[in-house]
């Protein structure tokens, strides 16, 4: 068999989805890892803690209490389950400049996605329109990668086909009873359509890791691995014998040799001497693989950013307000909507229990005193629920550009919510509140709240497949060189795109070990 | 009388805001210490004998493997300094005592603004023998509110400080790390350099300090500069009349034209890295963080708010926030529920500098709310009626204080 060795820059879901089909085509993959692993914690229910029980202040805010550290506009979670140096290094690291967008990153063994909030739908092929291959070239991508995170969902009701119905999915987990009542009471209409989440969450054990237990404590980490992780699959690729992840290994440049290969140079942090490699894969998160990419090609001209503009509101279900808050249930999203949006295009969105939330997060960001603003949550939190949607990035405005000194570029980033955006969500808003209204839900008025640019975390765009790098990763004039993470998708629909970068990689990464075993038989 | 293996050090000036926390530092750390002066009142067990700059050495000193030499006379004439020190530096060197280490200051050189700094400069010129050290310190903070600490803790309880030069810049070290490092010095650290800098490596402007300072006592503090010369000719001409003061314009002297040293290669040496003085100061105001997390969660409906959440909270506001109280008005102080009425709109508020009260509360929320202490939770089922009541009685209370919260938002 013929062996050659890949260097893998980034342990996220990118890194991990091209790992695969690489160690599986008998190819070595040498991952290289800018932070090294982060602890889970211990498992614990939150309805115990909040009756004052173990474990104490410091488990859930973080060592040195790091998560409280101010960060406006960022999901909490990446505050109380993130590991906040991982956070600070990965700006570090792009030598970020960001004006008006939230650009942030983790660097930390599984990347963002030891964080995130596991939705998890395929892309149609009006999602992918535009781009240089079609919903079919991703097919069976999907289904391997479904197959190895575990996916969970509903298959029959009113969004099975569009979370996607050609892959293998658990049943889904049992709704709270805000969602349950809001369910029972919908039907099936074009202009709204809702149905449960399609979750990278197991309903039943896959592997070493657990089924959901409902404990609750999902926005704090989750200890039972059932929430997915790409860091859970390192072990697994680590038994294939063809795995090596080496961690504290931050790469700052990739620069090609005279003799056709590439060399990496690591950041003195690192402590490591450059590195020589024939095949690199880039999967470093999207804004810093486009830093590293567009370091590599010498380009300083700005590269279009995808982001999917997102909106807030709270929704209150005055039948519940009598109710006790559940003492079991999951922490992440509950519901998932779609409503028509632009021409031909839909929003997304989805529906938390706020319960399952830190009330002091929901009190902050609105203009009640600390005080009243936790009294009043007292009284509705049983009853509030939040709501988040997403908007296509058709309607994005931002861009990313390379500055300063060609051997430590930076990576300026500049966003602004346009009008466009600001239209839409309107528009969005205006057909959700009566829909919802009718399941019984009324949206608070004034809660309405347009989130910053970026601060979704749903990034695409600067090396586009049919733009800088072929429809295959190739990133053009730089042999070698293969990018598959969410820089390399043109543009975002409203929907949660990390499943589909997975199933993406995973694409690239079979077609690269097919091109690396012709090019040496 | 020295116990087997354990080193013995003499001190001089063992009772200053200095001496004492150097005392404590080389007993802590194992040593044999005699106090040269004064009897210290705060070391019971330790060892001292009288005797006064200027005099003749006692019988039995010696021997001893270090004299820590921090003895000063603001009232006596320079001469009396020097000449005291030459004094029992010699009998040191007579006794063969390896280890000598003079504190002297920043600002000693042979020219210098003030007559502190001429003396310090002259006590080191006659320190020129392997073995013997001169300590050049900075502005010492941190501590009892002793020594020139103590003079700037005063001046920044005034509602305005007229002020000299602010910005001249000040090299801060705490008192603590003073100590660690006179205690290394005198262990043998640097033996082989005639001068060590004991200072923060970047300077402060003195301004930028005393308002740090000032923030220990929750205060803002309003500086008015002003010109030198008229401010040291009046506090002399007070000096003749109370004696303290006559000090204070010696100190304010040796603020004017005070150098800047390079620490970094010298703490280096000594293995010393100073704390952000930024934080240093914030440590300092602990206690009165402690009282406004205790206020807070108190606004915040937490009935007895357990140690561990107050010292989370101080930990919190030191290490994420600007680190200093934020000065609650004594309304508020008297009765806790009234704190919202100062809570601004935003967390954002204000010059971006400063925490604002509304960022303090979060804190405080989230650090409750982590203990298990927020009553915010319902896992029992309630009328609704009830909980709507509550709601509405919320809101019409939160429109009612809008206004002064508009108005008196502490943005700070
Ligand atoms: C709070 C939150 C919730 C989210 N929820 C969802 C969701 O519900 N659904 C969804 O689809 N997406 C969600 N996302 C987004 C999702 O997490 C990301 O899209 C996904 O993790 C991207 O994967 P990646 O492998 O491309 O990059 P990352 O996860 O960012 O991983 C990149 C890895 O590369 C490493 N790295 C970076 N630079 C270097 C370097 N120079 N050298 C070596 N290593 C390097 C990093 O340490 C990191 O491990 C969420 C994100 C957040 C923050």
């Amino acid at each position: 068999m013929s062996r050659r060795e890949v260097v893998v820059i980034g342990s996220g879901p990118a890194g991990i989805a091209a790992s695969w089909p690489l160690v599986q085509a008998g190819h070595a993959v040498r991952m290289l890892e800018a932070g090294t692993g982060f602890p889970a914690g211990e498992p614990w229910a939150l309805a115990d803690r909040r009756a004052g029980g173990r474990p104490g202040i410091e488990a859930l805010l973080g060592p040195g209490l790091r998560g409280l550290a101010a960060s406006a506009d960022v999901s909490p979670k990446l505050r109380l389950a993130a590991d906040p140096d991982g956070v600070d290094s990965y700006t570090r690291g792009l030598g970020l400049d960001a004006d008006g967008a939230i650009i942030v990153g983790l660097n930390v063994t599984g990347g963002l996605s030891t964080v995130w909030g596991a939705i998890s739908p395929t892309f149609s092929d009006a999602d992918v329109a535009g781009w240089p291959i079609d919903a079919a070239a991703l097919a069976p991508s999907y289904r391997d990668v479904a197959a190895r995170i575990g996916l969970s969902g509903s298959m029959d009701d009113d969004l099975a086909a569009f979370h996607g119905d050609g892959v293998p999915v658990q049943p889904a987990l049992p709704p709270s009873p805000n969602a349950a009542a809001l369910l029972s009471r919908y039907r099936s209409s074009d202009d709204f359509r809702l149905g449960r989440p399609r979750l990278a969450v197991l309903s039943t054990p896959l592997g070493s890791r657990a089924a959901c237990d409902l404990g609750g404590r999902c926005m704090w980490g989750c200890a039972r691995r059932s929430i997915y992780s790409a860091a859970d699959e390192i072990p697994d690729l680590l038994a294939t014998g063809l795995f090596a992840l080496e961690t504290a290994s931050e790469v700052r440049r990739i620069d090609r040799l005279a003799d056709g290969g590439l060399v990496l140079a690591f950041t003195p942090e690192s402590g490591r001497e450059p590195l020589r490699a024939a095949q690199v894969v880039l999967a470093a998160g999207a804004p810093a693989s486009a830093r590293l990419a567009l370091a590599s090609l010498g380009q300083t001209e700005a590269r279009p950013l995808a982001l999917t503009p997102a909106f807030t509101f709270a929704l209150l279900r005055p039948a519940a307000l009598g109710e006790g808050l559940p003492r079991l249930g999951f922490g992440l999203a509950q519901l998932a909507f779609r409503v028509p949006a632009g021409s031909g295009g839909y929003a997304y969105g989805l529906l938390y229990d706020a319960g399952a939330l830190a009330a002091p997060d929901l009190v902050r960001r609105t203009m009640l005193t600390a005080a009243g603003g936790l009294r009043l949550l007292g009284a509705l939190l049983p009853s509030l629920m939040i709501g988040l949607v997403y908007l296509p990035s058709s309607v994005s405005s931002a861009s990313l550009r390379l500055t300063g000194d060609p051997e430590r570029p930076r990576l300026a980033v500049s966003a602004a919510t346009s009008a466009a955006a600001l239209a839409l969500a309107r528009d969005a808003r205006r057909r959700i509140a009566p829909a919802l209204r009718r399941l019984g839900g009324w949206m608070l008025p004034g809660s309405f709240r347009m989130l910053a640019p970026g601060s979704e975390v749903h990034y695409a765009g600067p090396l586009a497949m049919g733009d800088l790098v072929s429809a295959k990763g190739e990133v053009h004039g730089i042999p070698g060189l293969t990018a598959v993470d969410g820089a390399v998708l043109p543009s975002l629909p409203a929907k949660h795109h990390t499943f589909t970068v997975m199933a993406n990689a995973d694409r690239i990464g079979r077609s690269l070990a097919t091109r690396l075993r012709s090019a040496t038989s | 009388m020295t116990e087997a293996g354990a080193r013995h050090a003499i001190v001089t000036g063992a009772n200053g805001y200095i001496g004492a926390a150097v005392v404590d530092r080389l007993i802590a750390s194992g040593w044999h210490v005699t106090v040269l002066g004064r009897a210290t009142t705060r070391h019971i067990s330790v060892a001292s004998i009288a005797w006064r700059l200027g005099e003749a050495m006692p019988d039995r000193l010696f021997p001893a493997d270090a004299l820590i030499h921090l003895a000063h006379d603001w009232s006596e004439a320079a001469e009396g300094n020097i000449g005291g020190s030459l004094r029992l530096i010699d009998a040191a060197r007579r006794a063969s005592v390896g280890r000598i280490v003079f504190a002297s200051t920043i600002s000693a050189r042979a020219d210098a603004n003030n007559r502190y700094g001429r003396t310090k400069a002259a006590i080191e010129a006659l320190l020129d023998r392997p073995g013997e050290t001169s300590a050049r310190i900075g502005l010492v903070y941190g501590g009892p509110p002793l020594g020139l600490w103590g003079t700037i803790r005063s001046l920044t309880k005034l509602p305005v400080l007229p002020m000299v030069q602010p910005h001249q810049q000040v090299q801060p070290i705490g008192l603590d790390e003073v100590a660690e490092a006179v205690a290394r010095l005198a262990a043998g650290a640097c033996a082989d350099r005639r001068v060590v800098v004991l200072g923060a490596s970047t300077p402060m402007s003195f301004g930028c300090f005393l308002s740090l300072a000032a923030a220990v006592e929750g205060r803002r503090l309003a500086i008015l500069p002003l010109p030198a010369a008229p401010i040291v000719a009046s506090l002399d001409l007070a000096g003749r009349a109370v004696p303290r003061l006559a000090g204070m314009a010696e100190r304010v002297r040796g603020l004017v034209g005070l150098p800047f040293l390079p620490s970094d290669d010298d703490l280096g040496a000594l293995g010393l890295r100073l704390v952000d003085p930024v934080r240093g100061l914030a440590r300092a105001s602990r206690r009165r963080i402690l009282g406004e997390a205790w206020l807070l969660f108190l606004s915040l409906g937490v009935r007895r708010p357990p140690l561990a959440a107050l010292a989370a909270y101080a930990r919190a506001v030191e290490r994420l926030g600007d680190g200093a109280p934020i000065g609650l008005p004594r309304l508020a102080q008297a009765w806790p529920p009234l704190i919202r009425i100062y809570e601004p709109l935003s967390e954002a508020a204000g010059d971006g500098r400063r925490d604002t009260l509304k960022r303090r509360l979060a804190t405080a929320a989230h650090i409750a709310d982590a203990a298990g202490l927020l009553p915010v939770y319902d896992y029992t089922a309630r009328p609704a009626a009830v909980r709507l009541m509550r709601a509405v009685g919320v809101l019409a209370l939160e429109v009612a204080i809008l206004p002064f919260r508009l108005v008196l938002g502490r943005h700070g």
